[in-house]
C-alpha cells in the first residue's frame, strides 16, 4: 500500500473534491487498509480542517435535534415554562387586513401533457447545489467554465456576464447571509434571497425562457407576446406571461410556495409530483405541502411576501419557528431557541433586516423581561 | 506517516474543566436543557466531520443523531468520561469509518456484479467516458438515500440478503421492506437519470441491477 497516495486520495475525498477516477482508486485501495490507519487519517484531516468553513449546513440543526428527541425519548420538560410572553412589535398600518385562508377565485383546468425540458435544467442545477454550502460570496458557475469570479455591485447584469456564443446553462449562487439582484437578458428582474440558486440558459431565446430556482426569488418578468417564461423548482413549475411574483423553494422547508403580485401565473406540477394545474390571481398564494403533496390556495397580502427585497420582514401571524429559520438564512447564523420554536407562538409586525441580528432578535424577544440573548461562536442562544 | 489513531495521549487526556463536569452532571440527572447545550456546542463540528468523511448528508445526520441518542441513553455513566469532546469524536469517527468501508465494499461489489452480468462487448458498447464514472454515480445515488432505505437497499441489492431476512434483521415487517425498496429504487433511478449526460448512456446493466 502506498501511504502517500492513500493520504492524497483521502484528502481529496475529505474536501469533497475527488473525481470519479480518484474515488474508484480510493475505494479499491481501502480494502487492504486497517481500520486504525483510516481512523488516524480521519483524525488528522479533522484536525487540519477545523478552521475551515463547515460544509455541513447550519440550518440542519433543528432536524437532527428533533430526531434525537424522538430516538432518545426526551420528554422531560418540567423546568421549562410555556408559553412565554413576547414583546409586541411596532404596529403596522394595514393590520386590519385579515388573512382569512381558504379557496378563492382561482380556476382549474387540465392540460394534456406535462411541460418538457425541466430535466436538463434540473440536472445542471443539481450539480451546482454544493456551491450553496461552500461559497461565501455571490458566484456564477457556467458551462463555459470561465465564470468563477465573485460578483459585486448592486445589480448583476447577466447579459454582460454571458459570452455571446455560449450555449448551455449558468448558475448564480447567493450564499446564506447574502442577497442579490439580477437583470436577465430579456430585461426581467430577479431578487434572490439568502441561500438561493438560479440556473438559466446562457442564451435566452424568444420562444423559450426558463430558469430553475432553489431557495427564494422575487421575479418581475417582462411582458411577452408569444412563448411563456418558466420558473421551475424541484416540485412546482410556474408558467408566466409577464407578471411579478415570489417563489420560495428551499430544500429544507416542508413546502414550496408561489405568491402572485400582479398579472397571472399558472402553477404546474414538476415531474413526479401530482396536482392539478391552476392559475392564480394577484393577492393569492399557491403553497405545496411536500409531505402530503397537496396544493393549497390562500389569500395573502402579497406585498408582505416580498418585504425581504426591501430588507424587511413583514409578518402576520407567522410562527416563531418559521421566523427564526428565515433569519438564520438571511444572517447565516444559528439561532437557538428550543422552547420558542416549539411553542407555536406567532408574530405580527415588521422586522428591519438592515439591523444587526442581535437587534432584530431584541425586537422579537423582550430583553427587559425574562430573556437573555447570548452570542457564542457565531451562535445566538435565547435563554430565559 | 500515519499514526495509530490513538486519541488518549498528550493534552487530550487533560482533566475535564469543572464547568464541563457540572454540565455532564446535570445531563446525568436528566436535565434536557443541559443536554441541548452540550448538543449545540458539539454537533456542528461533528456533523461537518462526518459529512466530509462519508460524503453523505444523510449519514452525517444519522450518525450524529445516533451518537447523541447514545449519550442521552447512557447519561448515568457520563461521570466516567474524561473528555466529552474526545468521546463524541471517537464515536462519530468509528461510525463514519465503518460506513466509508461499507461504501467501498459495496462499490466493488457493484463493479464485480456488472462485470459478471455483462460481457466486455456490452460494457464497451456504451462508450462511457469513464467506466468508473458510471459506478460512482450509481454508488452515490445509493448514498443519497435516507438511512433506513439505504440500509435495506444495500442489504438487498449488494449483499443479496432476502427480503424476509432483512425484515427479521431490522425487526420490521416484510411489507415495510418492500415499501422501502420501492421508494429506494425510484430514487436511485431518478438520481442516475439526472446524471445521464455524464455517463452518456445508462446501460442495460443498470436496469438489470434494479429489476432483479
Amino acid at each position: 500500500m502506498n501511504e502517500d497516495r492513500l493520504d492524497q486520495l483521502f484528502s481529496l475525498f475529505y474536501q469533497q473534491k475527488a473525481s470519479a477516477k480518484e474515488i474508484d482508486e480510493l475505494f479499491r485501495m481501502m480494502e487492504g487498509v486497517p481500520d486504525a490507519v483510516l481512523e488516524a487519517l480521519a483524525q488528522k484531516h479533522f484536525e487540519a480542517s477545523k478552521e475551515q468553513e463547515p460544509l455541513f449546513p447550519a440550518h440542519f440543526r433543528q432536524r437532527i435535534y428533533e430526531k434525537i428527541k424522538v430516538g432518545g425519548k426526551i420528554t422531560e420538560r418540567k423546568n421549562l415554562s410555556l408559553p412565554r410572553t413576547l414583546r409586541r412589535m411596532a404596529p403596522i398600518g394595514w393590520a386590519a387586513a385579515a388573512i382569512a385562508a381558504g379557496a378563492v377565485g382561482a380556476w382549474l383546468y387540465l392540460r394534456m401533457h406535462q411541460p418538457e425540458g425541466s430535466k436538463r435544467l434540473a440536472t445542471i442545477a443539481m450539480e451546482h447545489q454544493r456551491y450553496l454550502l461552500d461559497t461565501t460570496g455571490v458566484q456564477m458557475h457556467g458551462t463555459a467554465d470561465t465564470m468563477g469570479a465573485a460578483l459585486s455591485g448592486s445589480v448583476i447584469k447577466v447579459a454582460e456576464l454571458l459570452r455571446t456564443e455560449s450555449s448551455g446553462y449558468s448558475t448564480i449562487t447567493v450564499p446564506y447571509g447574502k442577497r442579490s439582484e439580477l437583470l436577465l437578458p430579456d430585461s426581467s428582474k430577479v431578487w434572490l434571497n439568502a441561500g438561493s440558486q438560479l440556473t438559466f440558459p446562457n442564451r435566452f431565446t424568444a420562444d423559450k425562457n426558463e430558469v430553475f430556482l432553489v431557495g427564494e426569488g422575487y421575479f418581475e418578468v417582462t411582458k411577452r407576446k408569444s412563448a411563456p417564461f418558466y420558473v421551475r423548482t424541484a416540485d412546482m413549475n410556474i408558467r408566466v406571461m409577464g407578471t411579478s411574483f415570489n417563489v420560495r423553494a428551499y430544500p429544507d422547508d416542508g413546502y414550496t410556495s408561489a405568491v402572485l403580485l400582479s398579472g397571472r401565473i399558472e402553477i404546474e406540477p414538476a415531474e413526479r409530483v401530482n396536482f392539478q394545474n391552476i392559475a392564480i390571481e394577484p393577492g393569492t398564494s399557491a403553497m405545496l405541502n411536500r409531505r402530503e403533496g397537496k396544493l393549497a390556495i390562500q389569500q395573502v397580502t402579497a406585498e408582505d411576501e416580498i418585504s425581504w427585497t426591501r430588507r424587511q420582514l413583514i409578518l402576520k401571524n407567522t410562527k416563531l419557528s418559521e421566523i427564526l429559520t428565515r433569519l438564520s438564512r438571511i444572517y447565516n447564523a444559528e439561532i437557538i431557541d428550543e422552547v420558542g420554536r416549539e411553542s407555536g407562538v406567532t408574530f405580527s409586525g415588521k422586522l428591519d433586516l438592515s439591523m444587526p441580528l442581535t437587534e432584530v432578535l431584541k425586537t422579537i424577544y423582550d430583553s427587559n423581561g425574562n430573556y437573555k440573548i447570548t452570542r457564542k461562536e457565531g451562535r445566538y442562544m435565547i435563554v430565559n | 506517516m500515519l499514526g495509530s489513531g490513538n486519541i488518549t495521549g498528550g493534552d487530550l487526556a487533560a482533566q475535564p474543566s469543572s464547568e464541563e463536569h457540572r454540565l455532564l452532571k446535570r445531563i446525568a440527572d436528566g436535565d434536557e436543557r443541559a443536554f441541548s447545550q452540550l448538543f449545540d456546542h458539539h454537533y456542528r463540528g461533528l456533523a461537518d466531520f462526518v459529512f466530509r468523511l462519508t460524503d453523505s448528508l444523510e449519514m452525517a445526520e444519522e450518525i450524529v443523531q445516533e451518537v447523541f441518542v447514545k449519550v442521552w441513553e447512557d447519561r448515568r455513566a457520563l461521570g466516567k468520561i474524561k473528555k466529552i469532546s474526545d468521546y463524541l469524536f471517537i464515536l462519530c469517527r468509528n461510525r463514519g469509518v465503518s460506513y466509508l468501508r461499507q461504501r467501498a465494499r459495496d462499490y466493488l461489489r457493484l463493479q464485480a456484479y456488472a462485470q459478471t452480468e455483462l460481457s466486455e462487448a456490452e460494457l464497451d458498447s456504451h462508450q462511457w467516458s469513464d467506466r468508473e464514472q458510471l459506478y460512482v454515480v450509481i454508488e452515490k445515488a445509493i448514498c443519497a438515500l435516507p438511512s433506513q432505505q439505504q440500509k435495506i437497499f444495500r442489504l438487498a441489492k449488494l449483499s443479496r440478503v432476502s427480503h424476509a431476512e432483512i425484515a427479521a434483521q431490522l425487526n420490521i415487517s416484510a411489507e415495510t421492506v418492500k415499501k422501502h425498496m420501492k421508494l429506494a429504487l425510484r430514487s436511485v433511478r431518478e438520481f442516475v437519470k439526472q446524471h445521464e449526460h455524464i455517463v452518456n448512456s445508462v446501460p442495460f446493466f443498470f436496469l438489470y441491477f434494479l429489476i432483479r
